[in-house]
């Protein structure tokens, strides 16, 4: 029972953070490189896959979830970390003794001008890999949930902030607040979209010379999405080409587009997705092991890690569009009037009468095939054995999709994670930089035996001042279970000065 | 490990069997639903079933339907083009646009209040539940459409085709009625334009059908014309004329049994054939007679007339009947298979100006009866 009171606190953090602010990315690329966790590296390089220590093992579930924004923060009273203890003041319970929200603790950042933010929530589980011989094979499912808002204009952020504090109706910004949005240049995309794969993995790993390890992996994902919502905002005001004199007037583009999910639940979207990847072992003298030993535990003095992500589309045919065309209708011979006038008070003057002049139609388009790009990205992966146990480990993420169209975004993130590593216990400390806000995070993963948690952001648990970023990750996997059946004995030989007996 | 192995792979097994299993059962419909149309919109093909499901679906602006789009209709709804509405179905070739009742139940049909429309490569079945007095399709106010290559299936008691008050059905070409009740125009006030043959299978009846909302007759106080058409028109109810109607060469005029045309109210009837296109008046029932034309007040002009099945017990009763203030101008007609003693009987103050010569076939009838 005390263990599900925590499932229940740990899902009230969760939900409070998805709620509160918006969540974001994959986090466990902490955990990403770990030797003994393939339920955590697996998902970002499958060539991790072939390296894999157990005969079998099971993730009956993990969540993955982080919560990011450039541009809205949470200042609360309390530490967020008190929520898992129920220990939140009293000042701030309910009368039935529940922990109240208030959206006056969501403050904003007046330095930044467009509010983005792109979040993921990933449920992984239950899966099943199992080796044979040196081939891999795995089975596993999960589900994502996306949600990013890119390029809203902060003061329609404000807007609707403050709708939430003086506790109106809470609704998306006034018609009035977008239509002067169509005024200026704006690329707005607001976007959400849950879709569920099942994965189904193959990988196997090849020995080299001087026992080095060449491993590859791939995943494919069959797809179906359980639909989602995208609201498109792309302007461009008048602009004045100094050089010859002319104005060019550009339509904006304004669409809405639902996806629905289909009906037979079975028929995937699309041709699916696939990952790649490939792992490189090096083994130098000092951390060169026999077979057997490497089989139940790990050793290098440096692995590279390469793997291509989420490569695909989702197709959806089962969509309603709506899309706003606006015709600007100037009469150009107003221009020859002013063929003397200074260039900069006739762009004034052009952009004040543009929109009273404007036409607009709107088309709605049912059953168009429109495709939209997973969140491919390419992540490099550097691990280096500095001494003994001890690893650092360097991760590179790269988007290959590009913002502000119809695809589903992960943004770039690169991290330093100094960790300690053991078969039975594990503890990282990732730093990550990324360009947006905040840029720099400081994280902590931990394993023990087969329960592991992870956060990117230690900060928010320990002090309630401007947590604008919060995540989690944690979960089991579960393997090679004690007993002679389930667990045979190695017997180890001795290869190396270093004997597994010293683990 | 080996039990290990095994039951791995009993799991695939399983897995893999279960798949199975799931992609055996029955396919899903993956329509769509159609929300009110209130601006422009496009309905494109996405799957490879039925593609859209209407309930009642209102059109308050353009729907564009495209080739090959599948639409059921749930029972007893309808799609029902507003004034503001148009329907364009672009159906090419073997990428016909199929609307029909869902599981084959009957839907009411598509009708046009006051908007227009463009109907090409059209499959309409099944829309039989608006019952006699409604079509297949229905076009009110002052609507216009154009049908291409339409085909209205399984009408039931419904007509494939009504035009209610003063709109247009025009009909271009390789279109075709089965099953279905006659096309009908309501009081003449709308037309029904047939620019190519319609194929007509299994409808009873081939003519256009002309029939009053209250059926208590049908009056005509304006001007109006009846253009020669491949189809003869068949008035179910009487006919009074109290503007003026006119004829054009080549119609074929069927009357419902027992009833009349009157001219009155100082009405106009001009039935002007040729010897080439003559205007034919007859009963809908070959065995079976109407009562033929009568004039209480006003005029008739009635040249190369074919005029039959005339029945009347009385003899001031004639195939022309001639009353009050009117006058007749008759001309190279044709007056025979009638059951009458005079063909033309002439009352009172009636004027009658016939030419004998021309008045060739009586059936050995008197030919003109003064009371």
């Amino acid at each position: 029972m005390q263990l599900l009171g925590v499932v229940k606190q740990v899902s009230a953090v969760v939900l409070v953070c998805l709620t509160f602010v918006v969540v974001q990315g994959q986090t466990n690329y902490g955990l990403g490189t770990s030797n003994y966790l393939t339920s955590a590296s697996t998902p970002l390089n499958p060539g991790e896959l072939g390296r894999m220590k157990h005969k079998w093992y099971v993730s009956p579930f993990a969540l993955n979830a982080r919560i990011h924004n450039n541009y809205l923060s949470l200042d609360m009273p309390y530490s967020p970390y008190r929520l898992l203890n129920n220990s939140t003041p009293d000042q701030y319970r309910k009368r039935d003794g529940k922990a109240y929200r208030n959206w006056n603790w969501v403050s904003t950042n007046s330095d930044v001008d467009q509010l983005n933010f792109y979040s993921s929530v990933k449920i992984e589980g239950p899966a099943i890999y199992a080796r044979h011989k040196n081939w891999v094979y795995g089975l596993s499912n999960e589900v994502n949930v996306f949600a990013q808002v890119l390029g809203l204009p902060s003061h329609l952020a404000d807007d609707q902030l403050k709708q939430l504090q003086d506790n109106r109706d809470g609704s998306i910004a006034s018609s009035g607040v977008l239509a002067k949005e169509l005024e200026k240049d704006n690329n707005i995309q607001l976007f959400q979209n849950i879709y569920h794969a099942i994965n189904l993995s193959i990988a196997r790993s090849f020995e080299l010379k001087n026992d080095r390890n060449l491993s590859i992996g791939v995943t494919y994902k069959v797809i179906n999405s359980v639909g989602g919502l995208s609201f498109l905002m792309q302007t461009q005001g008048v602009q004045l080409d100094t050089q010859s004199g002319h104005f060019h007037f550009s339509k904006p583009k304004v669409q809405f587009t639902e996806y629905y999910a289909r009906n037979n639940k079975l028929k995937p979207h699309g041709f699916g997705g696939l990952d790649l990847g490939f792992v490189y072992t090096f083994r130098n003298k000092e951390t060169r092991r026999n077979q057997q030993y490497l089989n139940r535990h790990t050793d290098y003095k440096y692995k590279l890690g390469f793997s291509i992500l989420d490569m695909g589309k989702l197709v959806y045919t089962r969509t309603i569009r709506s899309q706003l065309d606006i015709d600007y209708n100037l009469d150009l011979s107003l221009l020859d009037k002013f063929q003397n006038a200074d260039p900069n008070e006739l762009f004034k003057e052009l952009e004040a009468a543009k929109l009273p002049n404007a036409e607009s139609t709107i088309l709605t388009t049912y059953g168009e095939k429109i495709a939209m790009g997973l969140p491919t990205r390419m992540i490099l992966n550097f691990d280096f054995q500095v001494f003994r146990r001890f690893y650092l480990s360097t991760l590179f993420v790269q988007s290959l999709r590009k913002k502000g169209v119809e695809h589903l975004y992960m943004p770039n993130l690169i991290q330093i994670t100094p960790r300690i590593e053991g078969k039975y216990m594990e503890l990282g400390l990732p730093l990550s930089i990324r360009k947006v806000r905040p840029t720099i995070t400081q994280g902590l993963t931990l394993r023990v035996f087969n329960f592991f948690i992870s956060t990117q952001n230690v900060i928010p648990f320990f002090t309630p001042q401007k947590a604008a970023e919060a995540s989690v990750f944690f979960g089991i996997q579960i393997s090679n279970l004690p007993g002679k059946f389930y667990n045979p004995k190695y017997t180890y030989r001795k290869f190396s000065k270093k004997g597994c007996s010293k683990f | 490990m080996k039990k290990v192995n095994l039951c791995l792979g009993r799991i695939g097994m399983i897995l893999g069997l279960t798949m199975v299993l799931f992609s055996c059962q029955k396919e899903k419909n993956e329509a769509l639903e159609i929300r009110p149309i209130n601006n422009r919109t496009i309905l494109k093909k996405h799957t490879k079933g039925t593609d859209y499901i209407i309930q009642n679906l209102e059109v308050n602006a353009e729907l564009i339907i495209e080739a090959g789009v599948t639409i059921d209709v749930v029972k007893g709804g309808s799609i029902n083009i507003g004034p503001k509405g148009r329907l364009t179905i672009s159906g090419i070739g073997t990428e016909k646009v199929i609307i029909k009742g869902k599981d084959d139940q009957p839907w009411k049909g598509i009708q046009f209040v006051e908007g227009g429309g463009f109907l090409s490569g059209l499959e309409l079945i099944n829309a039989s539940a608006g019952g006699e007095g409604k079509g297949a399709i229905t076009t009110s106010g002052e609507s216009e459409i154009t049908l291409n290559g339409v085909e209205i299936l399984f009408s039931g008691k419904s007509s494939a085709l009504v035009a209610n008050g003063k709109s247009i059905i025009t009909i271009n070409k390789a279109c075709e009625i089965r099953h279905a009740h006659i096309p009908y125009q309501k009081e003449l006030f709308s037309e029904i334009i047939f620019k190519s043959d319609v194929v007509l299978n299994d409808i009873g009846l081939r003519c256009i059908l002309i029939k009053s909302e209250h059926g208590n007759g049908i009056t005509l106080s304006q001007n109006w014309v009846m253009p020669k058409k491949d189809l003869p028109y068949l008035f179910k109810e009487s006919v009074h004329v109290a503007g003026r109607l006119i004829i054009a060469g080549g119609t074929r005029v069927l009357m419902g049994i027992g009833t009349s045309i009157f001219v009155l109210n100082k009405g106009e009837l001009i039935a002007e054939g040729s010897p080439i296109w003559p205007i034919s008046f007859s009963c809908e029932s070959p065995t079976r007679d109407w009562n033929g034309i009568s004039i209480i007040s006003g005029r008739i002009r009635l040249v190369g007339a074919h005029i039959s099945h005339v029945l009347s017990k009385n003899n001031d009763q004639g195939v022309v009947t001639i009353a009050g203030y009117a006058e007749a101008n008759i001309q190279y007609c044709n007056m025979v298979n009638n059951d009458v003693t005079c063909a033309i009987v002439v009352r009172r103050n009636g004027i009658i100006n016939a030419n004998a010569n021309s008045l060739n076939q009586f059936g050995g009838l008197s030919r003109v009866c003064s009371y």
